[in-house]
């Protein structure tokens, strides 16, 4: 697991409220029902205190999967 | 020693499982890293050992090879790895130590760390105290969000000691469920179990007017009202803005009255933003009818309307948000893709002094401030540098120190005592005060002075007794670390402030912290430090006077009773809400519940006092409602100033004698014991009242009225009380 992987996790795990959560690429609204429209702003509050970064209104809509997460991470420069 | 940030040092390291020459590496690092960790830094490494614990083989080599960390952030890793790899109660114990060593953000995540990994070890008793210093010292609103979710998770395995329990209906024109866990947190961090319900987006009108509501079925002590500018609906000039505020502020005073008649519960509403970008800019505020101006003369319309009606606050939004800083207190982006107001990071703020609201609304603004001397209220060491050596005035930390006393000394005149704590010769302590020219707090400013070598715990606990107060209800203030960690191990209740290093950030240190909010400053507040004084002066007395009787005789005291009216209803309530100690039932209650005791026809009695040494104002309150054709104590209670003076025995006594002037056949006594009123625990009985059964923890006494003795001779009592009905 890459330490960006264990961040992104932990925020998940915190988004929706459960410890044992595991996520992969593929993680999104359509494989987890809970992935509300609350639970979506968790994340990106979330991901903008962890990593001390901002979203546009668009990639706050489109960050809909773990991959998305990860891709926007890395066009933001976040690398570890 | 390596003095760049951590985060740089670990950038090598790139992405677990590590070699072992980079294992290595860390350590060094770890090992060699003196500078203290931010809260980023805590939370790095702690991710950092989370991604290594999948390999547990790996990580437990780690561990034993940080046996001994030699620094903070080694010890902090390890304890991480041991949490990773499934041994909570190895990673607790390394955690304790490290608890006490920081202050704000990064006191909060290693307290948060150690309250999730003594859950985790089971040891759910031990997880209140680090939790709630977690959530007293975090203003992030990632730390908060959970301390709250570990709240919600430790109280599935025992119960917390909270002080007041509280329903909060949540009403906003704007997301505000976010703030909620946030709110919870920071309450608990106040002894609150704020209990909350959130209405639905936009619908504060219709929950708070429909009796079906979800807000009414949760039947909530206190009704936030959190509206925000933007649902104003305002243009960016009105054409007749003396209408627009005149028809704002009668539509919430009508919500107000619901509120608080329909739903009996106390009304805490939002005061609204004045927005930082306005198209016209500056004229926005110059122009009559502009946003900016109309925005201001609003929130002024709402303060005059809430002054009449008891039980509604008004939350200053714009001085919250100000003092936050308008350009980040809003979100556009999460503005428009989520209705959040305000930021995520603005939340913690708005909790705050929300939080600091409810602990008014609930009785528990603290009481007195205990102050260390050196370095608080001047530069320097007195017992070493001598008057002219320390710093106070004349020169920029000079100054700091003058404008802190200031501070202190308006705090003073609104009835938060200050005490002396600090550790010098007591001839040393006096000398600044009595001697140095600019001194601004006097001798006469500080209702207990204590001075001498003693620990510190122990001279606080001399002040609280002093005083007549509980530990709780006292904030400490002291610059240096090492005593405030020893005084808060040894008093866990005690509320102590993490003074800033520099002095010209103690004001704001202090008033952050919300300890010292109130609801209304009475005449009592204002003469407190006097009052307390007094009351010193008169334990001296009795301490060389002959017995009880011939104490109380030189006292000379006087008494007035009278039914409750509406010039003293706000001291009354007040009283009710806070009084601990002398207090039978302990049935706490909001204005308007007082005022419909009142309507039901109650028998109602205060007290003012007053002898040689001075006026302590209203100090006593009892309330009795008809019952089977008697009456029953329903309410009663007295101020911790004024008991040891057979006052008890004269409102006892004209509480029977009106029984027995409106052919009432007996009395009922009713004692409910609570951690704090054991003294009242025989009262009825001593009395001369009959135990008569229980109801649970309530026990109950009865007392035919021909048992009551009349009230001591030494005492002059005015009573009003003997005439039927109430007054207000």
């Amino acid at each position: 697991m890459t330490l960006i992987d264990q961040r992104l996790q932990q925020i998940f795990r915190e988004a929706f409220d459960n410890d044992k959560l595991t996520i992969n690429d593929s993680f999104s609204p359509e494989t987890a029902p809970a992935w509300d429209s609350l639970v979506h702003v968790k994340l990106i509050m979330g991901c903008e205190e962890e990593f001390g970064i901002k979203f546009t209104i668009e990639e706050t809509v489109e960050s809909t999967s773990v991959a998305k997460f990860k891709a926007l991470l890395a066009s933001k420069g976040v690398s570890s | 020693m390596i003095n760049v940030p951590l985060e740089f040092a670990l950038l090598p390291l790139g992405n677990p499982p590590y070699s072992g020459a980079r294992i290595a590496e860390l350590l060094n690092v770890l090992n060699s890293h003196e500078m203290p960790c931010t809260a980023a830094e805590l939370v790095r490494l702690e991710n950092l050992a989370g991604a290594m614990a999948s390999d547990s083989a790996q990580t437990l080599g780690l561990v034993v090879s940080l046996e001994s960390p030699q620094t903070d952030a080694a010890a902090w890793f390890r304890a991480s790895l041991l949490e990773g790899c499934g041994s909570p109660e190895a990673a607790a114990a390394g955690l304790r130590p490290l608890r006490e060593k920081a202050r704000g953000e990064e006191r909060a995540v290693l307290m948060l760390a150690s309250a999730r990994t003594l859950l985790s070890a089971g040891q759910p008793d031990q997880v209140w105290y680090p939790l709630t210093e977690a959530c007293k010292s975090s203003a992030a609103p990632r730390t908060l969000r959970n301390a709250a979710r570990l709240l919600a998770q430790a109280r599935k395995k025992a119960e917390p000691p909270f002080r007041r329990h509280c329903k909060i209906g949540l009403l906003s024109s704007v997301t505000i469920d976010f703030l909620a866990p946030i709110l919870k947190a920071q309450c608990f961090g106040a002894g609150i179990d704020a209990d909350v319900y959130i209405g639905p987006f936009n619908q504060f009108e219709q929950e708070i007017r429909d009796s079906l509501s979800g807000l009414a079925r949760f039947k909530p002590d206190v009704v936030v009202i959190g509206a925000d500018w933007r649902s104003l609906g305002l243009h960016d000039e009105e054409d007749s803005p003396a209408q627009v505020v005149r028809d704002h502020r009668s539509r919430l005073e009508s919500l107000w009255k619901e509120c608080r008649e329909r739903l009996g519960a106390s009304v805490i509403q939002f005061n609204y933003e004045a927005p930082p970008y306005e198209a016209l800019g500056q004229l926005s505020t110059a122009f009559p009818g502009g946003r900016g101006r109309l925005l201001r003369a609003i929130n002024l319309a709402l303060w005059d309307a809430a002054a009449g009606v008891p039980g509604v606050i008004i939350l200053d939004v714009d001085q919250i948000a100000a003092r936050f800083g308008k350009d980040r207190w809003s979100d556009p982006v999460l503005w428009y893709t989520a209705k959040q107001y305000p930021s995520a990071e603005a939340m913690p703020a708005l909790g705050h002094q929300l939080m600091a609201t409810l602990r008014a609304i609930l009785g528990l603004t603290s009481k007195c401030l205990a102050l260390d001397l050196d370095g608080v209220l001047w530069g320097g060491v007195i017992g070493e540098d001598g008057l002219a050596g320390i710093q106070l005035g004349g020169g920029p930390s000079g100054e700091a120190f003058m404008a802190f006393q200031r501070y202190l000394q308006s705090l003073a005149r609104t009835g938060i005592l200050l005490a002396v704590c600090s550790k010098n010769n007591p001839e040393d302590a006096f000398l600044p005060f009595r001697e140095h020219p600019e001194m601004v707090l006097r001798e006469s400013d500080i209702a207990v002075f204590m001075a001498n070598w003693n620990p510190k715990e122990e001279n606080i606990r001399a002040i609280a007794a002093a005083m007549n107060i509980g530990l709780d209800a006292i904030v400490f203030v002291d610059d240096n670390p090492v005593e405030r960690s020893r005084v808060r191990q040894n008093i866990p209740e005690l509320e102590v402030i993490d003074l800033p290093p520099d002095p010209a950030q103690y004001i704001a240190a202090l008033s952050r912290s919300g300890m010292f909010e109130a609801l209304a400053i009475t005449k009592e507040d204002r003469e407190r430090t006097a009052s307390t004084r007094q009351n010193l002066a008169r334990k001296t007395l009795e301490a060389t006077s002959g017995g009880v009787d011939d104490y109380l005789a030189q006292l000379d005291i006087k008494v007035q009773l009278a039914p409750f009216d509406e010039l003293n209803l706000p001291r009354i309530v007040q009283l009710i809400n806070k009084t601990n100690q002398f207090n039978l039932t302990t049935r706490r209650r909001k204005d308007a519940e007082v005022r419909a005791l009142l309507a039901s026809g109650a028998y109602t009695q205060s007290l003012r006092t007053n002898d040689r040494f001075g006026d302590s104002g209203l100090t006593g309150v009892l309330i009795a409602v008809p019952e089977d054709g008697g009456l029953r104590v329903d309410t009663w209670l007295m101020s911790c100033r004024v008991l040891g003076r057979r006052l008890d025995e004269v409102m006892f006594a004209a509480l029977a004698r009106f029984a027995l002037d409106n052919q009432y056949t007996h009395l009922i006594g009713e004692y409910i014991p609570t951690a704090k009123n054991s003294q009242v625990a025989d009262l009825y009985v001593r009395l001369g009242c009959e135990p008569a059964g229980h109801t649970g923890e309530a026990r109950f006494f009865r007392c035919d009225l021909r048992q009551v003795s009349a009230p001591p001779s030494m005492i002059d009592c005015t009573d009003l009380t003997q005439r039927a009905g109430a007054t207000v």
